[in-house]
């Protein structure tokens, strides 16, 4: 038993890496709902108002555009 | 972005959403990037932070490594269109991710952002809203900007004159044929040369 733990092991370690999920790369397919909380008041296409305080932004919020994400931080 | 704005989406008629992402959580720097967005005139912006987890959604396609400890900017470009008949829905176009810090000149990449955005083609034109309302047939077809769309007909499939040809914008297009009435039935179609 305590053998078959050790080959276990072996085999397992090396293979760990490949465990962790991957990154979102040009070309890949985006599987969840990206979520972030809005900041500004707007109103999109259909009408529907995003107020700052209490309302979400989600990748399917954008439905039949193509979406331009610029990520920074000011400093 | 005003860029799109302005015509009203790609030169395929795909309207194109800027969304600005604050990763900074740090409130003594939330007054400065309310100046950057109104500077900018951003109007969607959203914050990649909680109360218990900071740049979650960067972290999905740029997670931090040994090279680059903080990904910054990260430019995104995503395809929410469902029925492109090149992109998958949701497939990601641009990943594009720096190290932050010093002034960096973005001419030819932004170039490059906009040749992969227009290489997205949009679905196949659907002819909406015929009807007769005189002694003309109407209908209406989605406009391309900078595109040529050859509307043609048919009463009989032994050929397709064209009725017009239209060159413009974005927005739809309303299309007459006043000789409707000569044929007992015509058939239409769209063709984007």
């Amino acid at each position: 038993m305590f053998r078959a733990g050790v080959l276990l092991s072996l085999f397992w370690l090396p293979c760990a890496p490949l465990l962790r999920a991957q990154p979102f790369q040009a070309g890949a397919i985006v599987t969840t709902n990206l979520a972030m909380q809005n900041r500004l008041l707007w109103t999109n296409d259909n009408g529907q108002v995003f107020t700052p305080s209490n309302t979400v932004i989600h990748l399917s919020d954008f439905e039949g555009k193509i979406a331009f994400f610029m990520f920074f931080d000011v400093w | 972005m005003q860029w799109y704005q302005r015509f009203k989406g790609t030169s395929n008629a795909i309207p194109v959403a800027y969304v600005a992402v604050n990763m900074e959580p740090a409130s003594v720097w939330q007054a400065q990037t309310d100046s950057l967005l109104h500077t900018d005139n951003i109007t969607i912006c959203g914050n990649d932070y909680t109360a218990t987890n900071s740049k979650g959604i960067r972290n999905l396609f740029a997670p931090p490594t040994a090279l680059n400890l903080d990904p910054r900017p990260l430019f995104l470009v995503i395809n929410c269109l469902s029925n492109s008949p090149n992109h998958a829905h949701w497939q990601v176009l641009v990943n594009e991710f720096y190290d932050g810090g010093g002034a960096i000149d973005f001419t030819a990449r932004i170039a490059n952002w906009r040749a992969i955005i227009e290489s997205v083609q949009s679905p196949p034109p659907l002819i909406t809203g015929a009807r007769f309302p005189g002694s003309d047939f109407e209908f209406t077809i989605p406009g391309q900007r900078r595109r040529t769309n050859r509307v043609e007909f048919t009463p009989d499939f032994s050929g397709w004159p064209t009725l017009t040809n239209v060159f413009g914008t974005n927005a739809p297009v309303l299309i007459r044929d006043p000789s409707a009435p000569a044929d007992p039935h015509r058939f239409y179609r769209v063709v984007r040369p």
